[in-house]
């Protein structure tokens, strides 16, 4: 495939975007793409700079250099709402619910963004709450959920934005093996409603069997991209994770 | 609202209109206006500091550039105060627009600094500034009574109009609570962070919340003046403090916080005066004082929320 094939199919594309903290270079000229229905994974140990990278694409961060492309729109340099108006939508990695509102508003907010009627935005909430099995605590408070369900919460939150491409930032933390597997029903239900995923994992025996890319940082740099497979068996992803073999 | 809830409101808004033929005395009568008004002034500062959650710590100044404007214009250039009354809203909306737009970006605390030090500016201008009275005040010239001059020789209509102010400002906090602007308000409140990866515009948001405020008090600050037939700095910038405190007694962030805060602190204050203000021992401002420290310390929500916890427990002892 040519490179202006892979441009025009790509709907999200981070080309050479930098970002400093002062002296500290947190990502150095990263490239990735992801096209229309992956799952791509970003990996990479601690202080890779996997979160800045998602904070950058989200808009949180302006990139001091490079440029990043979202469904054909720069997006870099634009704020977080507009972002997300656009079809890009984000999870946090410490889950950031409202507390003090229900499950069932909390997901209301995020569905307001395609239609100010709340009958609507309630119905779709609703649906969206069904679909995430979230259900049983529709009239819950969020101060009174447990980390596993917060979690599907803000995933919840997210799907009511109709977003084209979900960043899923660390969303397995924290979770034990059940809540884990279920997770992973829920990242395969969304794909199949023909949303795009870039997640940030450390779970390796999660991460590895669902995507199909994985790219791989190291201290700002990416050091590889690839299928799981070829990214496993990769030297230099196996030294940035156990260090240099002596 | 259910069956029920709009049944109550009828029979209170019914009592509320036919209150004033029932008692004439004329105390009794500025007392209830006086609800009224800080009921209508709390409301404004729910909508910005409860609701949206951005704490404005000077809510007074837009009841004085309110106040001022319509003042200025009948003292000054014989305009009809209901005319003042639309030019106070856009003096008053301008000023917040202009305190808004550069303060709303950063972190909250700056607005609040910013807030305290616009009304110590803007009440330390006037007070210099003789074409507005400065220091003395203005007293407004009597160019005649009825409607159309917006100044009353007895107290009722001066209830009436200040009732209807009162429910504009309910209604227009109600139609917040309902509409996606209680959802908004509510998440920029929470966490900004959150409200932005919604796709909210939080600025946007929150001007759309500082102008509803500002346009609340500016009318409260209009009819304070006819009310008083006077205006001076002090009457008109410093009541940011018993505006906050109506609506943190009442309930912060809940529909019927000032009015409930307002109802209970006036008749409270007025009460310990009439009792207890005789000795010189300021023993009224002790229990009024008091009162205030102890629903803050049991419950920062106020009366509303503790009405709402006792709901809530109430309903978790049922099930």
């Amino acid at each position: 495939m040519s490179d202006k094939e892979d441009f025009k199919m790509s709907l999200l594309e981070v080309k050479n975007v930098t970002k400093k903290f002062g002296g500290l270079t947190a990502v150095n000229s990263v490239s990735l793409s992801v096209n229309e229905g992956q799952i791509v994974g970003l990996i990479g140990p601690n202080g890779a700079g996997k979160t800045t990278l998602f904070n950058c694409i989200a808009g949180l961060f302006c990139p001091n250099s490079g440029e990043i492309f979202f469904n054909n729109f720069k997006i870099n340099g634009k704020q977080p709402h507009e972002i997300c108006e656009k079809g890009l939508v984000r999870t946090f990695q410490i889950v950031k619910i409202l507390n003090k509102l229900t499950v069932l508003d909390n997901v209301i907010v995020g569905a307001f963004l395609r239609s100010k009627n709340v009958k609507s935005a309630k119905k779709k909430a609703e649906k969206i709450i069904d679909f995430c099995s979230l259900s049983h605590v529709k009239h819950a408070k969020g101060s009174e959920l447990t980390v596993g369900i917060k979690k599907r919460v803000e995933v919840a939150r997210a799907l009511a934005t109709d977003p084209k491409l979900i960043l899923f930032d660390e969303v397995m933390a924290g979770l034990n093996p059940k809540e884990g597997k279920e997770a992973v029903r829920l990242i395969y239900k969304i794909r199949e409603l023909g949303i795009t995923i870039l997640m940030v994992e450390h779970v390796m025996e999660i991460i590895m069997p669902i995507s199909d890319k994985i790219v791989v940082l190291e201290l700002g740099k990416k050091i590889m991209e690839g299928s799981s497979e070829e990214v496993s068996k990769n030297e230099k992803v196996i030294n940035a994770y156990l260090g240099v073999k002596s | 609202m259910s069956k029920k809830a709009i049944f109550v409101w009828v029979i209170f808004l019914s009592m509320l209109l036919i209150f004033p033929f029932l008692i004439e005395a004329p105390y009794i009568m500025h007392i209830a206006i006086m609800i009224f008004f800080y009921t209508t002034l709390g409301a404004s500062w729910n909508i910005l500091s409860g609701y949206a959650g951005q704490l404005n710590l000077g809510q007074s100044v837009f009841l004085g550039v309110g106040g001022y404007t319509t003042a200025i214009l009948l003292v000054r250039f014989g305009i009809n105060p209901w005319i003042g009354m639309i030019a106070g809203v856009i003096a008053a909306v301008s000023l917040s627009w202009m305190i808004g737009f550069p303060c709303f970006r950063l972190q909250g605390r700056y607005f609040a600094i910013a807030t305290m030090a616009i009304v110590q500016i803007v009440y330390l201008v006037i007070g210099r500034w003789q074409f507005a009275g400065g220091a003395r005040g203005l007293s407004y010239p009597l160019v005649g009574w009825g409607l159309k001059n917006f100044a009353f020789r007895e107290k009722f209509p001066y209830y009436y109009i200040a009732m209807v102010f009162m429910l504009i400002a309910i209604c227009l906090t109600y139609y917040i609570e309902k509409s996606h602007l209680g959802y908004y308000f509510k998440t920029i409140r929470e966490d900004k962070d959150v409200a932005s990866a919604m796709g909210i515009n939080v600025l946007k948001y929150k001007m759309i919340a500082i102008t509803f405020s500002s346009f609340l008090s500016s009318i409260c600050g209009t009819f304070y003046g006819q009310y008083l037939l006077f205006i001076d700095p002090d009457t008109m910038f410093l009541l940011s403090v018993p505006i906050m405190l109506v609506t943190m007694i009442g309930g912060f962030g809940f529909l019927l916080g000032p009015l409930i805060g307002a109802a209970v602190l006036i008749p409270t204050q007025e009460v310990a005066r009439i009792f207890w203000s005789g000795s010189g021992r300021a023993i009224d401002q002790l229990i009024y004082g008091s009162l205030i420290v102890i629903i803050v310390v049991l419950q920062p929500r106020g009366l509303m929320g503790i009405y709402d916890s006792l709901r809530n427990n109430i309903i978790k002892l049922l099930k």
